[in-house]
């Protein structure tokens, strides 16, 4: 036997060989590849939907803000929401940025909308949606996302219109803008009561287009005796009837309405030089006195805060005694008024700043002892307090 | 020594050398590092010469600190409009060492980062925690204040001396706070068999400690500090269970002032500045 012969054929079968297994390996590693990524996945939970719920409630006027805006995961999406039904709270106000869902003009991405929204009917809750934060490419240079110059008024009805659109049947009410009374909402210009009354008018008209179903409420508007010519806001009541004198009326279904407690009881009288919870009953005054009497009211933002040093806190007892008290008093006391939402339930993560006092519920959702006391008076069970 | 070979041109190359446009081509590219390098240096490292924010307060001779005056001991304001706090003397003492006067602007919480980008105030003082996530935004400097979780014990306790100490013991934390979740951590992840008990307030879970109901309690520095004060029985370990910087916060590009401040700040921890006014507002 030749082996040089023998070897010589092996040279020459070698280099078709190498190419096989060349082959080979290469069509391992595209099926390896992808199993390497999914095995190297951290495991997601599946969230279903589930079945639609109904909130067991003794007061159908109760509810909350949730700020699900910036939660990424939708398990905790869908806890929050279970949470605020658990609770008995019927209405949730949430935040939706036009900047996130319109990155580029006419380009629209509603996944996570979607998602907080469905989640919310699933629970049984209905959704105010609150809708501003301007997108890059509708903000002038060196201003901030607050800052809508009116070329862009169109640009901001027109996401309106979609946004209406494709939540048509499902979110049934929008808010237009927030506390525009406030410069630094207004992008750090003077508050201009005429110019929200145009982007109003604006948003109004075209979410009619969408669906004339919709309601659309006038901007929360933030209480504060901020003086005539102040750089930093106007008063909110003043703001509103000028609101009126630009011709607002006609352009809203009902208006939102900011109504913090501060350091005062839900039932400390109102008076213009105060603010208060009672403050919502001058708002509906000047609704009144402009014809806009029968309008409904939303209080979309209210509430007491116990951090243990802000200047505007009250201890944790009083706190729930005032939010009880408060969700009460607008049930028996006040027609004009559909719900009170406090804020906020929680947040995705701690503020770390005495904001955290505000809210029901940590982020790691531990429910603070204000949640348990207004789940017992939804439920109609003797508060803590009042227990013997 | 190569061999030489005439060029093209004629001209005697070596072999092995390069070729007089690759050697231009090397020589222009070095010097345009070099260049690249200078201008790098020069507008960072030289930056602060031309810092807007730090040629402004110099020219107006104040500096406009942004703070929300609701947070007692750190910044308040009264009904006569004076505001007092530590903040407030961290900032005039700032003010003080750079020659110019501190205005101070009271601005709700929400509108402090907006304001401090529209140039309504030039620095935010404000027990403002460092926020990494907004690190592009607005340039941080180092901390002057920890407003962290301490393990806190009653004076005459001697067998806790650290977390390990904590096994079978009773810890009191302020319901659902940090205090709570750094507790429940060492119970789960450090494996430190502790009891928790939840208090309302974290002065409720200081005040269980101090009657003997807990064996500790893990609670935010400002309140240990004040409960320590008054009406005390209390100690707490040195070293902080978490941190929460609080830091002073301005615009980007600011490279300058931030050197400026941070350099005060490392002088005021060195001449106990920043001791003072603690032992002054806690």
């Amino acid at each position: 036997m030749s082996h040089g012969g023998s070897n010589q054929r092996r040279l020459t079968r070698l280099p078709k060989f190498s190419k096989l297994r060349k082959s080979l390996f290469v069509i391992r590693l595209l099926v390896a590849l992808p199993l390497l990524w999914l095995v190297g996945r951290a495991p997601q939970p599946v969230v279903r939907i589930g079945p639609p719920q109904k909130v067991q409630t003794t007061n159908p006027k109760m509810g909350v803000h949730t700020r699900l805006t910036d939660e990424v995961e939708e398990w905790k999406i869908k806890r929050t929401l279970e949470m605020v039904r658990e609770m008995g709270a019927p209405w949730i106000v949430e935040y939706f940025p036009w900047g996130y869902y319109e990155p580029e003009k006419g380009h629209y991405d509603w996944t996570h909308p979607d998602l907080v929204v469905n989640h919310a009917l699933a629970q049984g809750l209905t959704v105010l949606a609150r809708i501003d934060f301007v997108p890059e490419w509708a903000q002038p240079e060196n201003t901030t996302f607050r800052y809508l110059p009116e070329e862009h008024f169109a640009d901001y009805a027109d996401f309106i219109y979609a946004f209406v659109q494709h939540f048509s049947g499902r979110v049934r009410y929008v808010i237009i803008w927030n506390e525009p009374n406030l410069s630094f909402e207004w992008g750090y210009r003077l508050p201009d009561p005429a110019a929200y009354a145009r982007l109003l008018k604006a948003a109004y008209l075209r979410a009619k287009e969408a669906d004339p179903e919709v309601t659309v409420l006038a901007a929360g508007l933030a209480p504060t005796l901020a003086p005539p010519g102040s750089e930093w806001g106007m008063d909110d009541l003043e703001f509103l009837q000028r609101m009126y004198d630009a011709g607002a009326q006609g352009y809203f279904d009902g208006v939102a309405i900011h109504a913090y407690g501060w350091a005062f009881p839900p039932d400390d009288p109102p008076a213009p030089e105060a603010i208060n919870f009672a403050r919502a009953e001058l708002v509906h005054e000047v609704m009144a006195r402009n014809g806009d009497g029968d309008l409904p009211c939303f209080i979309t933002e209210a509430g007491w805060n116990d951090h243990p040093r802000w200047a505007k806190a009250v201890p944790p007892g009083l706190r729930i005694e005032y939010t009880v008290r408060a969700y009460e008093k607008a049930q028996q006391e006040w027609p004009w008024c559909q719900v009170v939402a406090m804020w906020a339930f929680r947040y995705p993560w701690p503020a770390r700043t005495f904001q955290d006092g505000f809210t029901f519920v940590t982020p790691g959702f531990i429910s603070k002892p204000i949640y348990t006391e207004v789940q017992h008076y939804a439920q109609g069970e003797q508060r803590a307090g009042s227990r013997q | 020594m190569g061999k030489m070979k005439l060029g093209r041109q004629g001209a005697a190359e070596t072999k092995g050398a390069l070729p007089r446009w690759q050697r231009w081509f090397w020589l222009l590219l070095a010097l345009g590092c070099w260049l690249l390098a200078w201008h790098l240096i020069r507008t960072t490292w030289f930056y602060g010469h031309t810092d807007p924010s730090w040629e402004l307060i110099q020219r107006r001779g104040v500096v406009r600190v942004g703070m929300d005056a609701t947070y007692p001991p750190f910044e308040v304001q009264d009904e006569s409009g004076d505001f007092s706090g530590y903040d407030v003397d961290l900032a005039q003492e700032l003010a003080r060492r750079w020659g110019v006067r501190a205005d101070f602007v009271n601005i709700y919480f929400d509108g402090l980062y907006d304001a401090l980008l529209t140039d309504k105030c030039d620095l935010l003082i404000s027990a403002l925690p460092y926020d990494a996530t907004l690190t592009q935004d607005v340039l941080y400097s180092p901390s002057y204040f920890n407003a962290g979780l301490l393990l806190v014990v009653r004076e005459d306790e001697r067998s806790i001396k650290g977390v390990n100490g904590l096994a079978d013991k009773k810890v009191g934390v302020e319901l659902g706070t940090a205090g709570h979740l750094e507790a429940r951590r060492l119970r789960e992840q450090a494996r430190i068999p502790l009891q928790i008990v939840p208090f309302s307030t974290s002065y409720e879970a200081l005040q269980a400690l101090h009657a003997g109901e807990v064996d500790a309690a893990i609670v935010d520095s400002i309140s240990v500090y004040h409960f320590a004060r008054d009406p005390g029985g209390i100690r707490y370990l040195s070293k902080f269970l978490t941190d929460e910087q609080y830091v002073i916060a301005m615009r980007p590009g600011s490279g300058y002032l931030w050197k400026r401040i941070a350099d005060e700040l490392a002088r005021m921890h060195k001449d106990g500045f920043l001791q003072t006014l603690q032992d002054k507002w806690f």
